[in-house]
């Protein structure tokens, strides 16, 4: 090094510091400080982020629920990229959180990490699996039955795509029907063997397609991937592929054929192509956890599952489509929310027991 | 008295004062600064002692002048950022007091965590810039470096002073390997690194999801694919085992990328190689000129890249994750080419960009969480202050133009 440089090293190092002690004294004293009247909850998206209009935005609408009802302090951030999970899990618990959320199946090492290292608060994990035998007992994971919202959707789609195509000019009769996929994680498999099972509980003959996109963050892989199957005579694509998903169902909106949403009532995305939504009722389950913790009964631990009987799964309305659907379709949807309620009629969890090789 | 004979005695005292002083600085101890501050007044006495008042006053005028153009640029990105978010209804003194506090105080493990990588990619980028090439694929490198330390990290049994370095070394020179074809290709073909590294970053990280599944791990645990956690002795010292009071994430990674840095720094100005290689970015003709092989150093140079943006993978495997995620999209390799261009390639330089992209975005998350800001006002900032510095010319050039149009006023009047 010359002697020039080595004195801008040295000058350059003591400006950073100089900068830091600025800012460490004036943070410090001006620290944003907690409104210490209020309970704070906290939740971390996955890096789909908010206006995802499916399962983030249904988490966070169930902390707005809960904060038009209980007053509580509710914060949420977005994580950009996965090695975000960990420092916003932890830190919402450092800001005095009391229940911090995670968002998404993808989050469970860095959920678990969390909860490990701030054993004061309670954590909540949406889609995540929590090992009872591991897990710390300030952790619950919140999951749900996909394959009876599956189930039920795959009903619909399959009385439509053929006995009941004449109802509306966006169908064909080619008999077929097709699955956007995000990343083939658990609950997404869930969703996907359930649509098969309940495709071919009313009409065995269908060709079920799944494209997995492999990612939930990537609108025009999902467009791409419901193109090609409507190019093969798919006339309604269900996406089960958060953000990657809106793709597909403008996708099919575009091409003129028919689309099936997830997670939360989709049919703003596309009124006209979207007959209706697989639902769960994660909005509903947030508000529960936060209600219980409130309450003081919050159980970690373990696992939560909500399904059909506590009316967590099953599709949305039909809105538009209302008029379209034939009284026999609503009919024989109605049978399946009854049979898999009654338990006659149990959705298959998983593509080795739909026997679904897709 | 003869002060040039105590020089050994203030310099040891002062390069202790600072590496203990940014150890403590780096573990989140902030009274580390004392001992840096310190370490800087020692100099500044034994400078000042030793060279004069004029010489000193001159050095710290042109330091002053060097810093102008990135102060500038962060302090009108932060006013066209703050004026965004008056605009969109947020109060921006409250939000930039979170993202300062966040990100220098509150969440400064999270900015050093965040900075160490950086530094890895930014030095590889930065030297391959040094050699006129532009190793866009230090993404790619990166997963390479982090598949390979993954891989030795699981197998590779033996005391940790002796497997770390070697694994380290290993993932580097494997890493450096990924840029043979690009660099084959360029010297032999004159194919473009930019398209070729490039291509090859995309390759790396869908080829690193079939060494995952093939690294342990199942799709019934809690995360789609990740491989087993490498062994513990394969580990890096957390910062936590030095200074209790550290945050339980930072290990020493910081230091080893800062000790690259200073290492990168040697190489291009006191070694014939490094001066070949500049030589060669600045001039290819001119080099050839002189006797320097060109396309040999520009087949070094695209490897040594390779080389450093390894570094950042394997710091990462062994230093926090401690196993290999499928699909982690960190992206280290893309920001290293910011951090690289802010410091103008200095590798000096991108240990204070790193840290200064680390400290934006612990300090985004912090401000998203308290304030509720959204994450894109700080993405908002990063790019206007990567545009207002890379652009500095225009400076330069309003600068020229002031000047002589003082000149002539003075000129007019005499």
């Amino acid at each position: 090094m010359s002697k020039m440089t080595k004195i801008t090293v040295i000058m350059l190092v003591i400006s950073m510091v100089f900068a830091g002690l600025i800012f460490a004294n004036g943070g410090s004293e001006t620290a944003p400080a907690a409104e210490k009247s209020k309970v704070i909850i906290g939740m971390a998206t996955d890096v789909g982020g908010l206006g995802d209009k499916s399962f983030n935005d249904g988490s966070y609408q169930g902390l707005l629920d809960a904060k038009a009802d209980f007053g509580i302090d509710a914060r949420v951030v977005e994580s950009k990229q996965q090695t975000d999970y960990v420092p916003n899990l932890s830190g919402l618990a450092e800001d005095g959180a009391q229940v911090v959320f995670a968002v998404g199946f993808l989050m469970g090492d860095a959920l678990i990490e969390a909860a490990e290292n701030h054993p004061d608060t309670s954590f909540a994990g949406i889609d995540i699996f929590v090992d009872p035998s591991k897990a710390p007992k300030n952790v619950e994971g919140l999951l749900f039955k996909e394959q009876e919202s599956g189930y039920v959707a795959g009903v619909v789609a399959g009385l439509l795509t053929k006995k009941y195509a004449s109802a509306s000019d966006r169908l064909n009769d080619d008999n077929v029907v097709g699955m956007v996929l995000g990343m083939d994680i658990p609950p997404v498999e869930r969703y996907q063997a359930g649509f098969y099972a309940g495709v071919k509980s009313v009409n065995p003959d269908c060709k079920v397609l799944s494209v997995v996109t492999g990612t939930f963050t990537d609108q025009a892989k999902g467009k791409e991937a419901a193109l090609a199957m409507i190019e093969q005579g798919a006339d309604i694509i269900f996406q089960i592929a958060g953000l990657t998903g809106l793709g597909a169902i403008n996708a099919a909106n575009e091409a003129g054929v028919a689309a099936i949403g997830v997670d939360v009532d989709q049919s703003g995305v596309a009124p006209d192509a979207v007959i209706t939504s697989a639902i769960k009722g994660i909005t509903r389950a947030v508000y529960l956890t936060i209600k219980a913790d409130l309450e003081g009964t919050f159980e970690g631990g373990g696992n939560k599952v909500f399904g059909i009987n506590e009316d967590t799964t099953g599709i949305s309305p039909f809105n538009k489509w209302d008029s379209i659907v034939p009284g026999d379709v609503k009919a024989a949807v109605q049978k399946a929310i009854d049979d898999l309620k009654s338990g006659k009629v149990v959705a298959p969890a998983s593509r080795k027991e739909a026997g679904y090789e897709g | 008295m003869q002060i040039t004979k105590l020089k050994p005695l203030f310099y040891t005292v002062i390069v202790l004062l600072a590496l203990v002083g940014s150890l403590m600085y780096f573990a989140s101890i902030f009274s580390g600064i004392l001992l840096i501050l310190a370490a800087a007044v020692l100099y500044f006495v034994y400078y000042g002692l030793s060279v004069g008042k004029g010489a000193s006053k001159a050095l710290a005028l042109s330091f002053l002048k060097s810093l102008l153009i990135p102060v500038i640029g962060v302090a009108s990105a932060l006013l066209i950022g703050g004026i965004i978010m008056a605009v969109t209804g947020y109060d921006p003194v409250t939000a930039y007091k979170a993202l300062f506090y966040g990100g220098l105080v509150k969440n400064w493990s999270v900015s050093v965590l965040n900075a160490a990588p950086l530094i890895f990619t930014g030095l590889s980028i930065a030297f391959a810039f040094k050699a006129g090439l532009f190793n866009i694929g230090a993404e790619g490198q990166y997963y390479v470096g982090a598949v390979v330390a993954t891989f030795l990290g699981l197998h590779f049994n033996m005391p940790a002073l002796l497997s770390i370095p070697i694994i380290f070394l290993v993932a580097g020179l494997l890493a450096a390997s990924y840029n043979f074809i690009p660099a084959l290709l360029k010297v032999k073909t004159g194919a473009h690194e930019v398209i070729t590294t490039m291509m090859f970053a995309q390759i790396a990280r869908y080829l690193s999801s079939i060494f995952i599944r093939g690294m342990g791990g199942s799709s019934d645990g809690p995360h789609p694919y990740v491989t087993d956690p490498i062994l513990k002795s394969n580990w890096l010292l957390k910062m936590k085992s030095i200074f209790p009071h550290a945050n339980y994430r930072v290990h020493i990674g910081i230091l080893i990328a800062i000790g690259m840095a200073l290492f990168v720094q040697y190489i291009l100005t006191r070694t014939k190689f490094g001066f070949e290689i500049r030589a060669v970015g600045q001039n290819k003709d001119a080099a050839r000129g002189q006797g320097i092989k060109v396309g040999r150093n520009i087949f070094i140079a695209l490897l040594f890249a390779g080389f450093l943006a390894g570094f950042s993978g394997v710091n990462q495997v062994l230093g926090l994750d401690h196993k290999l995620y499928e699909n982690l999209n960190a992206g280290y390799g893309w920001d290293g080419i910011s951090v690289a261009l802010l410091a103008s390639n200095n590798p000096i330089g991108v240990i204070f960009t790193s840290l200064l992209w680390g400290v934006l975005a612990a300090g985004g998350q912090y401000m998203s969480r308290t304030v509720q800001t959204p994450n894109s006002i700080v993405e908002i900032i990063k790019g206007i202050i990567l545009f207002l510095i890379v652009a500095k010319y225009i400076y330069i050039h309003i600068g020229h133009k002031f000047k002589n149009k003082k000149k002539e006023e003075r000129e007019a009047v005499k």
